[in-house]
């Protein structure tokens, strides 16, 4: 990606201008997604996907356009650019961008040791292999009878990278490293007529060096047994209103999902968010938290460095001491609030316009240890393993974690399986009476975020949040 | 391109069996968020690539139809396979068949010249139309959508296929607010004319979220019966027992029918039928993503399981017919409904209603099954357009609930409605009412 690509787009550059083009955007891409799964004991796939295509974004009388190809050839340049200035003549809105200072950069994403291309085949065939047979082992260890059947075994290495060249008639060219590789293990075991599920995994952005390391492997793979053998016996969760403390990943969910959303600038601006007009107001407790950032703590989740609008990204806060401190902005929603872009400019690729994206979105930290946390509570549950949900622009939500534990007068008794925690995002936010200081942030290179179409990936997490009470439902 | 010659490059280059998949999509969409106009125009072409050598199996996908770089990742592609653990089971790709179908009407030319000015032209006349009779609406969005996919597949086992396919789709979203309480929905169509009727959806749409203002909070747990309109049933079903009637779910074990065939699995008024040649179904097609001849299945007859759906690997593992259900997403191929119908002893839609004394009713629903555990049946999900009725008339709209329950135990009883739609999951259901469900 560089000399080639750059006379590329500056041809593209140039002709715009010639048409008329009053700016012009050209993004192309360059990225490999590699997958090995390894299932009930055999290789299922060993997949190798190459996405390369260039998406054009052009303004003619401050109305804006977009077209793409995945044909690098002249002639499917030029039809594209046909394409993208048709589409901003036919356009009757005006769309003002926020400024940007050109700069040239490579963003590089340099704390890893392994690029998964540096990585022979083999070495990750070997890892799911690993993996696969651990599980197998650990089961066969820990079954508690004869009766005992492990169902399906499913082992998935994902390895996402390439680079993003993002350059405009303004004079910014940037190149965009991205990076995500995740390991999955997911099982399912059966005793009698009970069946337990449990999905655990590894997820970086540097490298595979997280990956590689058999510590790692070791402690999903045992993870995994454990969780879906507990999940056979574990109880119905209580129903009603209870204290609840939520894992890191149970977290990230109401903070992506839940209020994530209604902060993105384009809801904001049009007035679908119930945040709108609502800067500066107090809307959760003191305890709350809730940033989005592309490079979070300790280079944890997913790093992204520069949004697909060529803005470096920042860490935006959202909430803090419970105060809506504001939304995240493309270069158009900036505009249209008289703000500036908060890299949260994303595309899925180079086939889709760019909207406001979330990129890890998390509660931030407290001064609470786990331990306090489940002595303070008479009667509730600690929710384990985010299994989604739905969360409306209004804020009611409903969420499922997977397992958790059930806790009477300060002490865990029993698992639990299927919670579903579910109501209102602002009375849970007035609800947070506390977070651990250590949070951890995850993503991995299978599922994402989806909005209008456009699936990207994204880090979720935080601290364990105590909140005072929660309604539970589901079993 | 000629895909035949890339299949013997990779039969002359150390493979054992080569297919090749070309897809061409286009689409185009014209979309309204609030005011705001966007405006877009894609071309893509992905050729997936999966090739044997022994009983090794590797695909690879590239976003390129063109003969270099088509020919390296057969390179490639042999390498990862030649260095895989083989896979005992595999039995050889399909030699396909003679197709059980022709004029499918799916695809229409005057369609498929219709541009973005017109695109834009429609949305100018809706929101105008929307507007005047929006009240204290709010028009939140409206986008048409127009795609086209050409898709050819050649293998070294004798199929050479091809299918053309195209629709536009129209999607309105609204919102409203009243004494502080707010709420949205939202209405869709789709077809294969260069025009839809979208007044009626508009006005149906409008008319559904006035009426949402009007919500009250329904007090205690309701355990009674519940109908699901048709798109909230497609939604339901889709996450759910969609999912496990496939010969995926039972190979990989995690279906709970899979020692269930000939046995009654829900009410013996369901039948459900997969039907991937539907004449003008929005999933239609010739052909499979393998290239095999898609067909009719019956699934469920009268609430016994009758028959799963397979690919060509599925249904030589489990020693069944291939049903012509290979579907492929990105590189990976598995197996998928196509047009999945309900069929049944129907009721017409008001007696229906009418003949239980208290009746929760569910509309819409888009998005809010894809939680269910279809492992388990275990559901749980936010219903947001809520009815209750009393003897068939409704007595009030109901603030959002959840719903929770096993779907597969509440399809041991259910009744179905004569208000057939054909919804955006392509099941063509109408509303059923289902019992041991709970909302709250």
């Amino acid at each position: 990606m560089n000399e080639e690509l750059l006379e590329i787009s500056n041809k593209i550059i140039n002709k715009a201008e010639k048409l008329g083009a009053e700016w012009v955007e050209v993004r192309i891409q360059d990225t490999i997604f590699e997958q090995i799964q390894y299932l009930n004991n055999r290789l299922k796939e060993s997949t190798y996907n190459r996405d390369v295509g260039v998406g054009i974004r052009l303004m003619i009388e401050n109305k804006l356009g977009f077209a793409s190809t995945s044909g690098l050839s002249i002639h499917d340049i030029e039809k594209t650019l046909e394409e993208a200035y048709k589409t901003a003549r036919v356009s009757r809105t005006q769309i003002n961008l926020s400024p940007i200072k050109p700069y040239k950069k490579r963003f590089k994403i340099d704390d890893y040791k392994y690029h998964p291309k540096d990585v022979e085949y083999k070495e990750k065939l070997n890892i799911v292999n690993e993996l696969n047979n651990l599980v197998y082992e650990e089961f066969r260890n820990k079954k508690g009878s004869r009766y005992d059947k492990i169902e399906t075994v499913n082992i998935r290495l994902g390895m996402y990278y390439g680079e993003h060249y993002i350059s405009t008639s303004e004079g910014l060219e940037v190149i965009s490293e991205e990076i995500l590789n995740g390991l999955v293990a997911s099982v399912v075991v059966r005793k009698e007529d009970k069946r337990g599920d449990a999905y655990t995994y590894i997820g970086s952005s540097r490298g595979l060096d997280k990956i590689l390391d058999r510590d790692s492997i070791s402690k999903i793979g045992r993870d995994a047994v454990k969780f879906a053998l507990e999940k056979v016996s574990a109880k119905k969760a209580p129903s009603g209103y209870y204290p609840v403390i939520t894992s890191p990943d149970v977290s990230g969910v109401f903070a992506h999902e839940s209020f994530g959303h209604m902060s993105e600038g384009d809801y904001g601006a049009s007035g679908a968010s119930p945040l709108s007009n609502r800067l500066g107001e107090q809307i959760g407790s003191e305890n709350a938290f809730i940033y989005d950032s592309g490079v979070p703590p300790n280079n944890q989740g997913f790093i992204y460095l520069v949004d697909s609008e060529g803005v470096p990204t920042k860490t935006v806060p959202l909430m803090e001491k419970g105060i809506f401190k504001g939304f995240m902005h493309s270069r158009e929603t900036a505009a249209d609030m008289n703000t500036e872009s908060t890299g949260n400019g994303r595309a899925q690729d180079y086939s889709k316009p760019v909207i406001v994206r979330m990129r890890n979105t998390y509660f931030g930290g407290g001064d609470w240890d786990l331990e306090e946390m489940i002595k303070d509570i008479k009667e509730g549950i600690i929710a384990y393993d985010e299994r989604g949900g739905q969360a409306e622009l209004s804020g009611t939500f409903s969420f499922t974690a997977s397992r958790g534990y059930y806790i009477k007068n300060g002490e865990i008794q029993y698992p639990v399986r299927d919670i579903v925690l579910s109501g209102n995002i602002f009375d849970m936010l007035k609800n947070i009476r506390g977070a651990t200081k250590e949070i951890e942030i995850n993503a991995i290179p299978f599922g994402g975020c989806g909005k209008e179409g456009q699936g990207v990936y994204v880090g979720l997490g935080g601290p364990y949040l105590y909140i005072s009470t929660l309604n539970i439902g589901g079993g | 391109m000629n895909l035949k010659r890339i299949v013997n490059y990779a039969l002359e280059n150390g493979a054992n069996e080569a297919e090749i998949t070309k897809i061409k999509t286009i689409s185009r969409v014209a979309k309204l968020l609030g005011e705001k106009l966007t405006t877009t125009s894609s071309i893509q072409i992905e050729t997936i690539i999966r090739i044997i050598v022994g009983k090794s199996i590797a695909s690879i996908k590239v976003s390129s139809s063109e003969e270099a770089i088509l020919k390296d990742s057969v390179d490639k592609a042999i390498s990862i396979a030649k260095n895989s653990p083989p896979d005992p089971y595999w039995e050889g790709l399909t030699s396909g068949g003679k197709p059980t179908a022709d004029k499918l009407e799916i695809w229409n030319e005057d369609l498929a010249n219709l541009d973005i000015k017109t695109m834009v032209n429609y949305l100018n006349n809706d929101l105008k139309y929307a507007k005047n009779i929006a009240d204290n609406i709010k028009i939140v969005g409206i986008s048409y959508n127009y795609n086209e996919s050409e898709i050819m597949i050649t293998n070294s086992n004798g199929v050479d296929a091809e299918d053309k396919i195209n629709g536009l789709f129209f999607l309105i979203e609204t919102k409203g607010k009243k004494n502080g309480y707010e709420a949205s929905t939202f209405g869709y169509t789709r077809g294969r004319e260069p025009t839809l009727n979208t007044e009626q959806v508009i006005e149906n749409t409008i008319s559904r979220n006035k009426e949402l203002l009007n919500a009250e909070k329904y007090q205690g747990i309701y355990d009674q019966a519940i109908a699901l309109d048709p798109l909230a049933t497609a939604t339901t079903l889709f996450f759910s027992i969609a999912r496990v009637i496939t010969g995926t779910a039972v190979m990989e074990g995690y279906s709970p029918f899979k020692d269930k065939l000939g046995d009654e699995i829900t009410s013996r008024n369901l039948t459900l039928i997969d039907n991937g040649i539907l004449r003008g179904g929005w999933n239609s097609r010739v052909y499979d993503d393998e290239g095999y001849p898609r067909g009719t299945t019956k699934i469920i007859e009268n609430g016994v399981l009758n028959a799963f759906i397979h690919n060509s690997y599925t249904a030589k593992r489990l020693g069944q017919s291939n049903t012509g259900n290979a579907v492929r997403r990105g590189t990976t191929l598995t197996v998928g409904i196509t047009n999945l119908i309900i069929k049944g002893k129907t009721k017409q839609y008001n007696k229906l209603l009418s003949s239980y004394d208290e009746l929760i009713l569910v509309r819409n629903m888009p998005m809010n099954a894809h939680t269910t555990n279809y492992i388990t049946g275990a559901l749980n999900m936010v219903a947001t357009e809520v009815y209750y009725i009393k003897k068939g008339t409704i007595e009030k709209v109901l603030k959002p609930m959840t719903l929770s329950g096993n779907i597969y135990q509440s399809l041991m009883r259910l009744e179905l409605g004569d208000d057939y739609e054909d919804t955006f999951y392509n099941v063509i259901t109408p509303t059923i009412v289902l019992e041991g469900l709970k909302m709250a």
